[in-house]
């Protein structure tokens, strides 16, 4: 070793372990440093490539020190600096002033500059309270990107640099400055503070132990500074994973954060530290769901492995507070300064900003030279002026109805009044106090919608009004997004390009030109006005359907693997898009079951399993609802909600894609789109896509003629089909077909021949007219048509009791028909109507009922009292035949007449539960399902009437004793009451539906985990670096620079390693 | 090969759109011919009436007979005859039987009661004869079902000085009566006779004209009115009773149907004395009516009263004697709007009342409980010949025809044994058109003459029951 001129002896320790990679550029950059060390350690941790080897030939073996495979990097340095070698004497120039022991920590894969070691000790000199100094840190391979500069600790844990993701060093972060903590990689510590505090804490083996140190040190009253005039290039290592960690099986992940965890936990005082430990238990489990949620069970795994790691030892967390004990109150509050506060939300929000940006540049904009504000910038998408467009279009359209709220309803649709845990509890329980009870089970929409009103506030009108009304902007918006995939920039070649003059069509426009008239399908007004809540859900999902389809037969991926992968994503994403249409419309599972057939047999044939998962997820995971079609298929015609007749459509019609009803324009709107799809037929170009639109518009369409031409019922409600669902596939079809032709026509707008520019001018008018003449037919008409605003007073306050009684409604319906339904105390709900009572009990109320409105003599009154029917409701009285006959009624007394409703009442009291004593009926107080009552002493002879079908569910026990049932009238639940009466309590079993419903609920979010696209694996390891985009679509600025930095390179060397960086954020 | 050459063709973009085309008017076909029919009616069903009430207004000396249609063999069920208030007076155990008693003039209202079988085509008549006194003449009525709606055309206090109206309450919830009257002079306005409460299981008299109850004294500037019951709350039997004066005649005025545009009045009583035809239109607009009538002879408009333009809310009144000169007749009203008709006739030294019927046929037969004296029954066959089958008289049972556009009239003849009261019941047969009918009954002569008329409505044996369902839409509009 060469004398220096300063008073300072430097001992190096540089430890190795599977370096060979970086060692020998490492080992030429300390020999031949501008300031030489005085002393040097080298440590080998039980390598098994060619390190040990290069250690020795060029530092000798005498001061190799070889450790086994396990040994800690804290360790390790511990043991080098009981070598002899560091401790071999320094002959000293000028004796007599005193001079300084360093000591300089280097990993094998950390290179330091030339002059590294003379800047750090020149920036020691400054301050003799210096202790420890760390160099700027740039990256191995690309020795331009910034690594470190110092680094901290946040309270949950996380290594913070304070760097932005390949942030390159222009000496924006250089001086001298005190930090929390230096890297180990090319520290320089005093080696008289490294003894005081027991040098690196070597329980931590791995990570962390730095932070650790510099912690300690700052608690000792030391500084701890990074001079950035230092530089060292680290190409980290193990904490990326490029080298397997001999010291321990764990995993890197788990080590590191164990150990933050604990330099957290054992550094700052005994409050702050319980306040560190909830909040860490809190963030892990967060971040551990996330990662579940992101795929990677793996990654989850360690997150809380280490946390158990920390909680199971409290011993050794103990005696390492011990340890800090001194000076930790006090370096708490300077310390504090330098750790980072809000890196989550911060890092949240440039999520959000880098995604905003990513969609920007995948639009195709070109930035223009006079950058508008971000507003404006919004507002000049094309996508985003597309849906503001559809929604004006829509609220003037909806004139009426966007501020009706929870009165939303009629036609199809039942008004959502209530909250979401009514919907919770319709869907939940398996009794349905509705109408005259039913065990039938609520329809899984009713699922969707309950999710969907939990997560907007609990308000299931908003669901429904956001659906519904909201459902033409929400088809724009999707099918816009569905547009890219089908309509693409056509290539400027060939005879065409040359012809071409005038300013070209941009292909944004006929994006929006698809969306909008999809959005505004017949189909799509027509659901709305007549309130058909499955159609409108069905237009919106359908573009997202046939997106993830798309994928599922074509995976775009430049490798094999991950092609698959995104297929299986797709396909996983597909079943679930389809439970949900299915859900509502379950007409989609077998159009989707004869698309795949029809595609399989024509096109192209994808992974069998990725087709079966996305055919078999929907009728899995809503069964046992699927039972239920598969016995009756015809419900396979039925959609959410009523049931109605509307005026069927005609051959035309169906033909334009008109399924009838109120809402729907007239045949010739759509003409427009027929012809620009006949015109797709002879065009040379994308044969493939127009013959395959063709085929799904012919395939829809039969499936329309067939359906609309069947009378299906649904419970009494007899009514044809309604096509709605079947023409907008057929209508997206003919509109795939269009798209072609109208990219032509637009390309032939731009052509220097006056004939082609004509025959462009007419298909792009053409197609035009089809969302033209939609969108205007629909605003000068208005939205509404059955479906409208709902007087909130159809049903009076009164009807409603303690003891349930009952309300049975009557109308009379044009056709003649007497409708009726039972209500117990409220108004029908949404979700409600699929659930209508079967067998005895019905026919025993349509007897009575068809009694009643005749105006029979007889005690059929009585019999209604009997099945706890207290009220008679007439809605619409003034208009009403029916009202007439029950003025009539010798069993009924009328009450109040309103315009909106009469009501009449029974003689007898009526309830759900009834105490027959003779021929007096005492109702008792009733719960809705389960029930718990006083029964009072009485006559021998007295029955419980439970006005509720006799199923074998229902159990009663008196004082604890089981009641034995029997079938009362025919239909109804009783039991014997002995004469002493007692507590009664009633109940119904709903284990074995709240299992289904538990294991449906898991499927469900187990389908949903698989179908997200995930994080990619391999990435181990938090670098500390801010990475906000985890998948970047197009280069940004920085990143484009990079690569052309990198392309050149590739030149002169081997490139350098891909360096994955895993781009978490920690909650 | 050809083969090969037909692949090519329907791979060249022609034949595919071709195809195409082909398959959209293939479809436009299908579509065609499988279009639905809008909504389908639904299905009414017919069932057999099972139970029925009526009330006999009794307060008169006067005969009670209760008819129970024989059916074919369905046998039980009862009927129970018992005074409104008080004890049995009677009763029937099944179809095809007949009962009568004779009752005095402090007799309570009478309510026939028949659960099961009887109650289909159950019909009882209640009628009276006093040969001499103040309420010397013969009067008929046949007892009332309960109901909330009711109408009756008769003479007003001005020709009559005693008019009572009988309503009964059967059942066991009280009743409230609203009483509105139209008058040849326009409506009678008036706060009176509103919310007339009627206890459960009574009967209440009400003199028009007498009370406050009655309309007040409003009422007594009216020559002709038109009298409306409602029932705003239960139901209540409604009979009127009209007494000219003093030996003047008395009957009781026969229940009017609800308004229609389209009305036939049946058995207008031939003979001499005043044919008073009253029609009232108890809507808000003037009513333009086509007068038509139907005797033996064929239909003829009346000279110079083809066309009535009765006011709004009015009853007007119109002496069809110089057109009938003395010949039974039907009256056949065709309007603009939504009408009523009744007639008042006089002959001798009695008074009777004709009211427009509903026709026999679907609905059920006419079943006419007791006959005596002179029965004469006139058939009225308005559109389309027919033929009525008439059983209870004496022999087997006659077949008449009746052509169409005619009035017949037939004597009905008491069975042996039947001379204090005997039941017709009037079938028509199938392929018949419309029938209406009326009975008139008769004794005395000249100027002593006393008779009363019936108009036979159809006795319901069955209810259209309509088709139910239970469903959510019944809310939901």
């Amino acid at each position: 070793m060469s004398p220096t001129l300063d008073r300072h002896v430097v001992t190096a320790v540089l430890v190795a372990h599977d370096g060979a990679r970086w060692l020998p550029e490492t080992l030429k950059a300390l020999l031949t440093q501008a300031r030489p060390v005085q002393r040097l350690v080298a440590v080998d941790t039980g390598s098994r490539d060619r390190g040990p080897a290069v250690l020795a030939e060029v530092v000798g073996t005498g001061t190799v020190l070889t450790l086994p495979r396990t040994t800690g990097y804290g360790e390790a340095v511990a043991e080098a600096l009981r070598h002899d070698a560091a401790h071999r004497p320094v002959p000293d120039d000028d004796p007599g002033v005193p001079r300084t022991e360093w000591l300089w920590l280097l990993h094998d894969d950390s290179m330091p500059a030339h002059d590294a070691l003379a800047h750090l000790l020149r920036a020691a000199e400054g301050d003799p309270s210096i202790a420890v100094l760390g160099p700027k840190v740039r990256d191995f391979g690309d020795r331009r990107v910034l690594r470190e500069a110092g680094v901290s600790i946040d309270g949950a844990g996380r290594r913070w640099t304070g760097l932005d993701r390949l942030e390159f060093d222009q000496g924006q972060h250089d001086g001298v400055r005190d930090v929390l903590a230096v890297g180990s990689a090319g520290m320089l510590v005093r080696r008289d503070v490294w003894d005081r505090l027991g040098g690196f804490d070597v329980t931590y083996g791995m990570f962390r132990e730095d932070v650790d140190f510099c912690w300690r040190a700052h608690a000792a009253g030391h500084r701890v500074v990074v001079a950035t005039d230092a530089v060292v290039h680290h190409a980290e290592a193990a904490r990326r994973g490029l080298r397997e960690i001999g010291m321990t099986a764990d995993a890197p992940a788990r080590l590191d954060r164990r150990n933050a965890l604990r330099t957290l936990l054992a550094n700052q005082p005994s409050g702050a530290a319980a306040r560190t430990l909830l909040r860490n238990i809190w963030s892990s489990l967060v971040h551990a769901l996330r990662l579940l949620l992101v795929k990677r069970p793996d990654a989850a795994r360690e997150e809380l492995r280490a946390l158990a790691d920390v909680l199971r030892d409290p011993g050794g967390l103990r005696r390492a507070r011990q340890v800090r004990a001194a000076g930790r109150a006090r370096v708490h509050r300077s310390v504090r300064r330098f750790q980072p506060r809000r890196v989550a939300l911060r890092r949240l929000a440039e999520a959000v900003h880098e995604f905003i940006a990513a969609r920007e540049r995948d639009d195709g904009d070109e930035p223009t030279a006079d950058e508008p504000g971000p507003v404006r910038r919004l507002l000049a998408r094309p996508g985003v002026l597309l849906v503001l467009g559809l929604t004006a279009v829509a609220v003037a359209a909806e004139r009426t109805l966007v501020t009706a709220g929870g009165r939303l309803g009629g036609g199809a649709l039942v008004p959502a009044w209530g909250g979401a845990s009514d919907l919770w509890e319709l869907y939940l329980s398996g009794w349905q106090p509705v109408g005259l009870g039913t065990d039938a089970g609520s329809p899984p929409y009713v699922g969707v919608l309950a999710v969907l009103s939990t997560l907007l506030f609990g308000k299931p009108w908003l669901v429904v009004s956001l659906l519904l009304l909201g459902s033409v902007p929400l088809a724009g918006l999707t099918a816009y997004r569905a547009s890219r995939t089908l309509i693409r920039e056509p290539a400027r070649t060939g005879r065409r390009a040359a012809r071409a003059t005038g300013r070209r069509v941009p292909v944004t426009a006929v994006r929006a030109w698809f969306a909008a008239t999809y959005a505004l399908l017949p189909a799509a007004t027509g659901a709305i006005a007549g309130g058909r809540l499955g159609t409108a859900v069905v237009l919106v999902l359908l573009p997202l359907i046939a997106t993830r389809a798309t994928i599922v037969y074509r995976p775009t991926a430049p490798d094999a693997r991950t092609r698959r992968k995104r297929a299986g994503c797709a396909a996983w994403a597909t079943g679930l898009l389809l439970t949900v249409a299915m859900a509502f419309v379950p007409l989609v599972w077998p159009l989707a079951l004869a698309g795949a057939g029809a595609a399989w047999a024509l096109y192209h044939r994808p992974a069998r399993r990725d087709l079966a998962v996305a055919l078999a997820v929907p009728p899995l995971l809503l069964l046992p609802w699927t039972v239920g079609l598969l016995l009756h298929p015809s419900r396979f015609l039925l959609e959410a909600g009523l049931h109605r007749a509307t005026a069927p459509p005609d051959a035309a019609e169906l033909i334009a894609l008109v399924p009838g009803g109120p809402g729907t324009p007239a045949w010739w709107a759509t003409a427009g789109l027929l012809g620009a799809a006949a015109c797709a037929l002879v065009l040379r170009a994308r044969r493939g896509t127009v013959l395959a639109g063709w085929l799904i518009a012919v395939g829809g369409l039969l499936v329309a003629v067939l359906t609309s031409a069947m009378t299906v019922p649904k419970g009494a409600d007899e009514a044809h089909a309604w096509p709605g669902p079947a023409l907008l596939v057929a209508g997206a079809g003919l509109l795939v077909a269009a798209s072609a032709a109208v990219q032509r026509g637009a390309a032939a707008l731009a052509d220097r021949h006056l004939v082609y520019r004509a025959g462009g001018a007419v298909v792009v008018a053409a197609a035009l007219t089809a969302p033209l003449a939609a969108a205007g037919s629909w605003v000068a008409r208005g939205a509404s048509g059955p479906l409208d605003r709902l007087d909130p007073d159809a049903v009076p306050a009164f009807v409603r009791g303690a003891e349930g009684p009952r309300t049975l409604v009557l109308r009379r319906e044009p056709s003649g028909r007497v409708a009726y339904t039972v209500l117990r105390g409220d108004r029908p709900r949404l979700g409600e109507a699929e659930t209508p009572a079967d067998g005895p009990v019905r026919r025993r109320l349509d007897g009575l009922v068809a009694a009643l409105a005749t105006g029979r003599e007889g005690d059929d009154g009585h019999a209604l009292t009997r099945m706890g029917v207290q009220y008679v409701l007439v809605p619409n009285p003034a208009s009403d035949p029916v009202t007439r006959v029950l003025d009539a009624s010798p069993e009924l007394t009328r009450l109040s007449r309103t315009g909106t409703f009469a009501a009449w009442r029974l003689q007898a009291p009526a309830g759900r539960l009834l105490l027959l004593d003779g021929a007096t009926m005492t109702p008792l107080p009733a719960g809705e399902v389960d029930a718990r009552v006083l029964i009072p002493a009485g006559g021998a002879n007295r029955t419980l009437l439970l006005t509720e079908p006799s199923d074998g569910g229902w159990r009663a026990t008196l004082n604890g004793a089981e009641l034995k049932g029997r079938v009362v009238d025919g239909w109804a639940q009783g039991y014997d009451v002995p004469a002493q009466g007692g507590d009664l309590t009633l109940s119904r079993g709903e284990r074995l539906r709240h299992t289904w419903l538990v294991v449906q609920g898991a499927a469900a979010v187990l389908v949903a985990i698989l179908a997200l696209p995930g994080a990619q694996p391999g990435h181990l390891m938090p670098t500390g670096e801010r990475a906000p985009s985890r998948r970047r679509r197009g280069p940004n600025l920085l990143h484009r620079a990079h690569r052309a930095h990198r392309a050149r390179r590739a030149g002169q060397e081997t490139p350098p390693a891909e360096t994955p960086v895993l781009t978490e954020e920690r909650s | 090969m050809t083969m090969d050459r037909v692949i090519r063709l329907l791979g060249t973009r022609y034949a595919a759109a071709g195809l195409m085309v082909v398959a959209v008017a293939a479809l436009y076909g299908a579509a065609t011919f499988s279009r639905p029919d809008g909504r389908a009616a639904a299905v009414e069903s017919r069932v057999p009436v099972t139970a029925a009430v009526l009330v006999c207004p009794g307060r008169e000396d006067a005969r009670i007979g209760v008819q129970t249609l024989e059916q074919d063999g369905r046998t039980g069920g009862r009927v129970d005859i018992a005074e409104i208030g008080g004890g049995a007076v009677g009763a029937m155990s099944g179809p095809g039987q007949a009962w009568a008693r004779d009752v005095g003039a402090a007799a309570k209202a009478v309510a026939v009661r028949a659960g099961g079988t009887p109650a289909a085509g159950l019909a009882a008549e209640q009628s009276a004869h006093r040969p001499d006194g103040g309420d010397r003449g013969l009067a008929a009525v046949r007892c009332a079902a309960p109901g909330t709606d009711h109408w009756f055309l008769g003479h007003g206090p001005v020709a009559a000085d005693a008019i009572d109206l009988h309503l009964t309450n059967v059942d066991a919830q009280p009743a409230s009566v609203d009483l509105t009257a139209l008058s040849g002079e326009g409506p009678l306005d008036t706060p009176d006779g509103r919310a007339v409460p009627i206890p459960p299981n009574t009967t209440k008299v009400i003199a028009i004209g007498e009370s406050a109850d009655g309309l007040g004294d409003i009422v007594d500037t009216a020559h002709d009115l038109a009298l409306r019951v409602r029932a705003t709350s239960g139901r209540v039997a409604a009979s009127l009773r009209i007494r000219l004066g003093a030996g003047k005649g008395v009957d009781w005025v026969p229940l009017s149907p609800a308004p229609a545009r389209s009305v036939l009045v049946p058995g207008v009583a031939g003979g001499s004395g005043e044919r008073r035809l009253l029609v009232a239109v108890p809507g808000d607009a003037d009513a333009r009516i086509g007068i038509q009538v139907l005797t033996a002879d064929g239909a003829f408009a009346p000279q110079g009263q083809d066309v009535l333009d009765a006011p709004a809310k009015t009853v007007t009144a119109l002496d069809l004697h110089p057109a009938l000169t003395g010949k039974v007749a039907a009256v056949r009203l065709t309007s603009d709007r939504p009408i009523l008709a009744g007639y008042a006739a006089r002959r001798g030294a009695d008074v009777a009342y004709g009211a427009a019927t509903p026709p026999l046929g679907d609905e059920g037969g006419g079943v006419i409980a007791a006959n005596r004296f002179g029965s004469y029954l006139a058939l009225t066959a308005p559109a389309g010949a027919a033929t009525v089958r008439i059983t209870g008289g004496q022999g087997a049972p006659q077949e008449i025809a009746i052509p169409a556009g005619r009035t017949i009239e037939t004597r009905l003849t008491p069975p042996p044994g039947g001379e204090d009261g005997f039941p017709v019941t009037i079938t028509p047969r199938p392929g018949s058109g419309p029938v209406h009918a009326a009975r008139t009954m008769g004794t005395g002569k000249g100027a002593d003459f006393r008779f009363t008329v019936l108009p036979v409505v159809p006795a319901p044996t069955t209810l259209r029951q309509p088709a139910v369902g239970d469903s959510q839409s019944v809310l939901i509009p």
